[in-house]
Parts: C-alpha cells; structure tokens; sequence
C-alpha cells in the first residue's frame, strides 16, 4: 500500500516535472531578434545514427555563422526535437514547433516517411522543410513549402548507371534491403536500362548475407550493386569477400557512406573493390566543401559523412534565405527566399527555383573509395 | 541445385543457426526454472557484446574481455531481476513478462545512450580468412560459433546432471511445488535462472559480434528469434533450443536460396505459426506445449 | 432540517466519491470540451492521436481483458484497415462513408477466418502465434506494390465524411473522439450483456464454459473478429487523419504498444484503457524533447507501473477509492451537532 502511494506520487511528481519543461515549444513571445529553426531528427529509433549526425553538423554550423556575425546581425537559434523516427511523432514534433511563430522554417525529418508524414501540415500551415531526404515523392506532393536538400534517388540511379556506361559493366547484380532508401532504390533500378541479373534482398537488421550473395554469385555478374541504409552493407561486403567474389567491383550509394560499414567489413578482399557515393574525401575536398570541411572534420569524432553534410548544408541554406529575405521576414518571405538560393555547399551545388525544389542533381554525385580504413576520393579510370 | 550450393547454404544456415540456439538456450533455461519469458533476453546479446567491445578497445585481450563481459552482463542481470521481475509475485506470470518488456525497451535506450548509435564489432578470434568446407566457404568465427554452441551444451549438461545446484534448478523446473517441498529455495533458484540465461545471451553477444557487428537496435529481431527458435524445437526443452535454433537457420538460409527475394523474411514466421497449430510439441518435444 | 443536515447526520459515516456515473460523465464533458479552451494544434493533435488509438484499444480490452485471448498482432490489422480504406479512396474514389466501412468488413472477415486456427493455442503458445501473424502481414505490407512498402502512401483523402469536412483539428479531434465513445458504449453494452459473461467464463474457464453449453470456439472467434475490425475503424482513421502511411508503423512495436495500453489500463478496464492510451500517447509526443533519454524514461516507467501497480490504471483508482474512503470513516462516536460532525 504505502509502496503505491510513493509509486503514485512519483508518477504525479515526474508527470509536473515533465509537463512543466517538457513543453519547450510553447508559444514564445519575441526572443530578442534571433531567428528560430526547427529540426526534427531521428535522435532515437531505427535513424538515431543518421539523426544526430545532422544535429552535430547543425549544431556547428549555427555556431560557426553566429561566431562570424550572424545573419544580418541577428543570431540563430535552433530548437531540436526527436521523433524517434516514427511517423506521428514527426507529426506532433511538427505542431509543436508550427506553434511558435518564431519559428521560421523546419530541418527534417531524416528519413524520407517522417517527411512525408509532415509534409501536409507544412503545406498548409506554410511552414518550410527543408528536407534531407532522397526520396523521390517528397517534392511531388505539390508542397511549395518543402525544399530538399540530398540528390534526389534518381540522382543517385543516374550516376550509377553513367559510371557503369562508362566502365563497361553489363550485368549488375543487386543486394538490397527492405528499408524504404533501397526499395526505393531496387525499384528505380529495374526501371533504370541496367541489365539487373539478379535481385536479392535483407532485412537492415539481418546480420549475414551469404545465402543471397551465393545466389546472386552464379548469375555471373559484372559487378554488385549493394544498397542500403544500415551498417549491414559491410557485413555483405564482407560475405561477399569470403565466397570468393572479391575480384568484381561493388557499388553502393550514399546511404553506406558510413565508417560503420569499413568497419563490419574487416580485411575483407573485397573492400578494395567497394565504391561508394558519398559526400567528400576529407583529405582532398574540393573547393566548395572546403571551409565545410575545415570546420566539421576536427570537431565530429567520425568521418564526415552525408548526414552531417546535409545538416552543414541545410543550416546554411536557412542562413542564405534570410539573408535574402531580410531582417524581419515570415516564414512566406524565408520561402520566396528559399526559392533564389544558389549555394555551393558541401552536398552539391544548390540551385532551386519555382518548378525545382530538389536542388541538386547527379553532378554532385561523388564516388568514393576505401584506403586505409578511410573514404577517399575513388580513382576510376 | 547443385551440391556446392546445398552445401554453401547449409553451411550458412547452420552457422546462423548456431547463434540462434545459443540465444534460445539461455531463454529456455530461464524460461524452465523462472517461469519468465524474458523479452529482454536479446538485449543481453548486445550488451554482451558492447561490454566486451569497449573492454578489448581500452586495451585487454580479448579473451580477458569477453569474459569479464559475460561475468558483468551476468551481475547486472541478477541486479535486475532482483530489483525487478523479482519482486512481482511468481503467480502472475504475465506481469513479469510485462516487466521484461519494460526493461527490454529500457535497456535499448540504455545501449544506445551509453554506446551510441554506430554499428561496432569485436575483432574476430582466429582472422576473417574463410575456411574451405567441402567447397563451400565459411568464416572462422562462424566455427567458433558452432564449436561454443557445443561447449554451451556440454558444460550445461555437467551443471544440470553433476552439481548439486543444477539438480535443484531442474528439479525446480519439473515440478516447482514438490521441489519447494524438499526445501529446494525456488526463488533464488529463479535469480540463478535468470542470471545463467543472461550469461548465455553475453556469450552469444561476444561469439556473434565479429560476424554481424553489435548495435543497439539488434535486441528485439534476437528475442524474436530466440521464442521461435524454442518454439519450433520444443519449448522448454534445452535440446529443443538448440535444434530450434540450427532448424531456424537453414530454414532462413534455404528459403533465401529457394524463395523470391523479400518473401523468404517470412518464412521462419510462418514455420513458426505451422509448428504452434500442427505441432505444438516442437521437432524434439516439449513438456510445455503439447 | 434541510439538505445539509441529511448530508452531514451521523449515518453518513463513510463519504463516498460521486457516483461512478456522474464522475464519468464529468470526464466526458471535459474530453468534449478540450477544443473550447485549447486551441493549440499540438495538444489537439496528441489527443486526436489518442482517440484513434484507444478505438483499437477497447477492442483489445474486451479481447484479452474478458475473453482471456492474448494478442501481439494487432498492429496488422490496424495496417488492414488504414491500407484499405486508403487505397479505396485513392485508386477507386469512394468516399469515407464507404471505405471506413469496408475497411472495418475487411478487418472482421480476415480476423474471423484467423480466429478459428489459431485460437485453438492459449497462453504464451497463443501469444507467439499472433505476433508471428502479425509479422507476417508486415512483411506483405511491406513487400506489395500497391501499398507502397516502407516508402509508404502520400496524399491518403483527408478526414471528410460525405458533407462532414473533419479535416480542422477541432473537426478531427470531435470526430475521432465521437467515433472512440461510440465504441466505448458499444464496448461497455457488449461487456455487460450476456455476451461479456460468456466471453469472461471462456476466459477463466473454458472447460466449465463448454460444459455449460458455450460455443466457445465461436464465441472466441466473434470476439478476434469484433476486435480486429475496431483496430482497422482505427487504422482507417489514422490514414485519413495522417495523409500518410507507411508499413513501418504497423509492425511489432504497435502490437505491443497496444498490449501495454491495455495493460497499463488495468485489462478489463475500459475507463483505465483510455486513460492509459491518452496517458501513453501524449508521453513520447513529450518525451521528444529528451531526445536519447526518451527510450529510458519511457520504458523504466513501464517498469514501475507493471511491478507496482498490478491493476493498472483501474486498479490504482479503485484503491485511492477505497483509501478515501477509509480515511473518511470517523474513529470515534459523533456528537450529532451540524457543525463538528465532518
């Protein structure tokens, strides 16, 4: 009895506490000249890992502009909320953030079904995304409001496809998983003019592949397509270095642009053969993704990888609209704004307009490889 | 279908199916003694894992490390089933269950709190170079696994039938009343149960990790396993487990061969649902389910 | 003498809280109300998100909490009801008043042909064979075409029954609650009729129950049935109300979610299952701004409710009930004077 009554008053204590700080986007009153950006991130849940990349790069980003000025001499504040990468909370994080008027536009979701989840109210309400997403159906639903930031996924098919043109490799054979990036992905593919020889698939959480690899082996390929959004693509590298397919070149998008993958690759033979499209050799970057790089590389404690880029971009595509809108502008004037931004970020060259929201294209493309445990620019020939 | 691919899938299933039973051992000895189908079995994999990975990258050997890995997850298990699962009155199983859940949704944001969100792996023991097994490949660590899911048998064969404490935990699994009657103390025999499968889950999580790297969402789709693997063998029987659990693994590996990609998912669900309504006693027999 | 000395004489030892029905009444109104005095879309939001799911979760009540039939599979037909109500907006241009109807047929007819085999399994046996079910059809939703797998379903017609726009978080969060009444009434008729008898003998025992004459195998299967089709009416509403839909959010986690809703409830509780779904619905909506620590706090709360408090929600009220109650009980004779007596 007494144990229930302490459990009850516990439950009533946590409850105030957490109804007293846990409505942090109530509606604000004027913050003193600062301009607010949302971002709702998978902080926890399947994306976690893809989610806090953005907030880190975010997080500096938003420093490094504020250090040198700020954007005409306001500051910018941002406010994070996790979704845990399920669709209605993305939804309530929306509202909560749609709320407070100083909030001017919103970073997120980080994965393509958080988006799209949002991407109504957004419409309605006239609140901006910016979205750090591949998948395709974000900037067809008819939202003005929403502007990606990530190639799109036919982005990521076309340079594929224009590399192995050029390589001379007909018969692809495909690994990917069931996440919605990869079947996105499988399905562009089929429709892509490759010859796809073979198409397996896994579950992200699977953690061997050889059965698919043995099957996909014997159609005689000449290179393998891996595709997916986990840790796992090294796992498949890795099964496929061990069944003796370390001789034919293997490719993957930039959802395996992660050290994660080097490392679940091991030795494997097979990793010198894995090119993958990414974001940036750290050692080499080119010219625009300079000072990007300058500031993240020292400051993240793994390699710079697609998601802290998109976050590096995105908070800079926030600082040039409102540079480009003016001092006091709505979220109407921070997307008129958003409209005539040309940014060389670190992604890509950003260039929207009335009819394109998606900004960049498969010349951002970047391929990579993997020397000495690094991502390196990849050396075709 | 050629021999080379029968064997290079059965070889794979056989090797996934190894870590299957490990996991389904440790669930169905404390499933026998405590009654608990503990939901949070497979994040005891993962912190095995993550333990002996943060151990082995300060600097320890990696035996040292994974076993003091197992030694820890161990403790902590018996910490909490005493602070938790333990306190719920062993009448209403279903609520002790519940608490697992609790504490397996806990647990996974504890492991991603405290470890992060990147993918890690424990260096293999012997090196990645496959092995040649009748012309098919396998990975040395996947032989390790095997080769531990066969000590793991044996070593718990001399606990049960050697030792004094053994006896009472399968005395207490066959008839709790009558063992309680002998004097047998049932409730630390519950601790014991639950401490011994969590030790098994570390062990599983330490075996595993070079092969599949160890993140902190690997829980849930582990526990899942573990139930159908004791299903399909027959649950509650640890030799079930095993069986179980090499049965789930080729079953997984062949309907990949044979199955349409992406339907094969389904396959061990569907095995599972056969076996419940055609065969509840499992492929080896079970005391529990008839 | 007047009211207040009827009210205050000595045979009125005990005080009692209101009668169940006023109090419940009361809770009603203020439920109805909320929009009146919030107009905040967030809150709004939260609780619309609550109705819808404590629609599924009555039907799980009554399922488990009465009938005794354990299920970690809901979640698929919640996926049924949303996919096909869906869908028959968008690719046969029905309206609502059709769809959510038919979605809920669907959710019967396929619960009913499941029910018979696998109701046959009890306990955990029971529980292993739903969520392998439920898993099942996660993996069909995610791997058909038409419902576009884990990349989901854009652009789902918008909550509008016929001339009944909903689509205003004031029409929704009316809507939806009016439809989470509606099956509360339903629900609670069902369980006090002779039906809910049936259904509790079945549950605490069968072989009495079959010997008295109970069809149990049916009265089982109509219930899976009842249930299934209420978690696709909420599936449905949750396509609309979203506009979106994906097959992530109709796997294990929801099945589960759903389970604990009606436990923390109190299992035959309908009062302490809509409590417990607003409670845990509006809790992650909140724990958000935690980030990481979210997970924990959540789960280590779950922890608490199910060592502590072993009737849930109902469990807990009742024994605040009887403790007030207690406590209200004078230790000694009263003087019976209107002004000590208290």
């Amino acid at each position: 009895m007494g144990s229930r009554i302490l459990v009850l008053s516990a439950m009533l204590a946590a409850a105030a506490i957490v109804v007293g700080c846990g409505s942090a986007g109530g509606s604000d009153e004027d913050d003193g000249g600062e301009y607010k950006l949302g971002a709702i991130l998978s902080l926890s849940g399947a994306a976690a890992d893809l989610g806090q990349h953005s907030r880190d790069a975010i997080e500096l980003a938003v420093d490094q502009i504020n250090a040198d000025g700020g954007v005409n001499d306001r500051e910018i504040t941002v406010e994070f909320i996790d979704d845990g990468t399920e669709p209605n909370r993305t939804v309530s994080a929306f509202n909560d953030l749609a709320r407070d008027d100083s909030v001017l536009a919103i970073f997120g979701g980080t994965l393509g079904t958080t988006t799209l989840a949002m991407s109504p109210m957004s419409a309605q309400q006239g609140v901006p995304l910016l979205s750090p997403n591949t998948t395709y159906e974000i900037t067809r639903q008819g939202n003005e409001y929403l502007f990606r930031v990530a190639p799109p996924a036919d982005a990521e098919i076309d340079a594929t496809v224009e590399l192995a043109n050029d390589q001379g490799w007909e018969r692809l054979a495909l690994l990917h998983s069931t996440d919605a990036y990869a079947s996105q992905a499988a399905e562009l593919f089929a429709d892509s003019g490759l010859d796809i020889v073979g198409s397996e698939s896994f579950d992200p959480e699977d953690t061997d592949m050889t059965a698919q690899l043995t099957k996909l082996g014997r159609t005689d390929p000449d290179a393998l397509l891996v595709w997916d959004l986990s840790p796992a693509t090294g796992i498949a590298i890795r099964n496929a270095g061990q069944l003796g397919m370390d001789e034919i070149p293997i490719l993957s998008g930039q959802g395996s642009n992660n050290p994660g993958n080097i490392d679940a690759a091991g030795n494997s033979p097979a990793l010198d053969n894995w090119i993958v499209q990414g974001v940036v050799d750290e050692a080499s970057p080119i010219d625009r993704q300079a000072e990007g790089i300058e500031l993240l590389e020292p400051e993240l404690d793994y390699p710079v990888d697609t998601f802290a880029s998109l976050g590096y971009d995105g908070a800079h595509l926030f600082a040039a609209a409102l540079e480009e809108a003016g001092s006091d502008p709505d979220r109407d004037a921070v997307r008129d704004a958003l409209e005539q931004v040309d940014y060389d970020g670190l992604g890509g060259e950003y260039v929207y307009s009335a009819d394109n929201h998606d900004g960049v294209g498969p010349e951002s493309v970047i391929w990579l490889e993997v020397r000495d445990a690094e991502f390196v620019m990849a050396q075709l020939d | 279908m050629d021999l080379q691919f029968l064997i290079q899938n059965g070889v794979t299933g056989i090797a996934n199916g190894a870590v299957y039973a490990l996991i389904a051992l440790g669930f169905t000895l404390t499933y026998n003694a405590s009654r608990v189908a503990n939901f949070a079995q497979g994040q005891f994999v993962v912190l095995g894992g993550l333990i002996a990975i943060t151990l082995v990258e300060a600097g320890a050997p990696l035996l040292v490390g994974a076993a003091a890995s197992v030694i820890a997850v161990s403790v902590i298990a018996g910490v909490v089933y005493l602070a938790t699962i333990g306190r719920v009155p062993e009448s209403d199983p279903f609520r002790r269950i519940m608490v697992t859940l609790g504490i397996a949704l806990a647990a996974e944001a504890a492991l991603q709190i405290i470890w992060g969100t990147e993918a890690r792996r424990l260096p293999p023991f012997t090196g990645d170079q496959p092995v040649d097994l009748f012309g098919a490949a396998i990975a040395p660590q996947a032989l390790w696994v095997i080769a531990g899911a066969i000590v793991a048998m044996i070593v718990l064969n001399w606990f049960f039938r050697g030792t004094r404490t053994g006896q009472a935990m399968l005395a207490v699994s066959e008839d709790r009343e009558g063992a309680g009657l002998l004097g047998i103390r049932v409730a630390w025999m519950s601790v014991l149960a639950f401490v011994l499968g969590a030790g098994l889950a570390a062990v599983a999580g330490v075996m595993v990790s070079p092969i599949s790297s160890t993140v902190y969402f690997h829980g849930l789709p582990l526990t899942v396993a573990a139930f159908a693997a004791a299903v399909v063998g027959g649950f509650g029987n640890p030799v079930g487990a095993v069986v179980g659990g090499l049965a789930l693994g080729l079953l997984q590996a062949f309907s990949v061969a044979w199955l349409p990609s992406g339907i094969s998912d389904a396959a061990p669900f569907a095995a599972l649902i056969a076996f419940l309504i055609l065969r509840p006693r499992g492929l080896v027999g079970s005391r529990v389910l008839t | 003498m007047g009211w207040w000395d009827r009210v205050s004489s000595p045979s009125r030892r005990t005080r009692r809280l209101p009668p169940r029905a006023l109090l419940g009444v009361a809770v009603v109104l203020t439920a109805l109300a909320i929009p009146l005095f919030v107009g905040d879309r967030f809150w709004l939001n939260l609780l619309t998100l609550s109705w819808i799911n404590l629609v599924a979760v009555l039907g799980l009540v009554l399922l488990f909490g009465h009938a005794n039939q354990i299920s970690f599979g809901h979640a698929a037909f919640v996926g049924i009801g949303a996919y096909v109500s869906g869908l028959a907006t968008m690719e046969l241009g029905v309206s609502l008043l059709v769809s959510v109807p038919l979605a809920m047929a669907v959710g019967w007819v396929v619960g009913y042909a499941l029910a018979r085999p696998v109701l046959r399994l009890h306990g955990l046996a029971l529980a292993m064979a739903t969520l392998a079910l439920g898993e099942l059809f996660f993996i069909v939703f995610r791997e058909l075409s038409i419902t576009g797998g884990a990349n989901g379903l854009p652009g789902i017609s918008p909550l509008v029954f016929g001339p009944l726009d909903l689509t205003a978080p004031e029409g929704a969060y009316w809507g939806t609650l009016a439809v989470a009444l509606a099956t509360a009434v339903l629900c609670h008729n069902v369980i006090r009729s002779r039906v809910g008898r049936c259904l509790r003998a079945i549950g605490s025992a069968p072989t009495a129950a079959t010997v008295s004459g109970i069809d149990a195998a049916s009265y089982k299967a109509a219930i899976f049935a009842f249930s299934t089709s209420l978690a696709a009416l909420s599936g449905a509403l949750y396509a609309h109300y979203v506009t979106f839909i994906s097959s992530d959010s109709f796997g294990l986690p929801l099945s589960i979610l759903l389970v604990i809703m009606v436990v923390v409830g109190g299992v035959r509780s309908l009062w302490g299952a809509a409590a417990a779904t607003v409670g845990l619905t509006i809790l992650p909506g909140y724990l958000g701004g935690y980030g990481e620590y979210s997970g924990l706090i959540y789960g280590a709360l779950l922890v608490l409710v199910f060592m502590y408090l072993s009737g849930g929600v109902a469990g807990l009220v009742e024994t605040v009930n009887q403790e007030l109650t207690r406590l209200s009980v004078p230790k000694r004779p009263q003087r019976s004077t209107p002004a000590e007596t208290r």
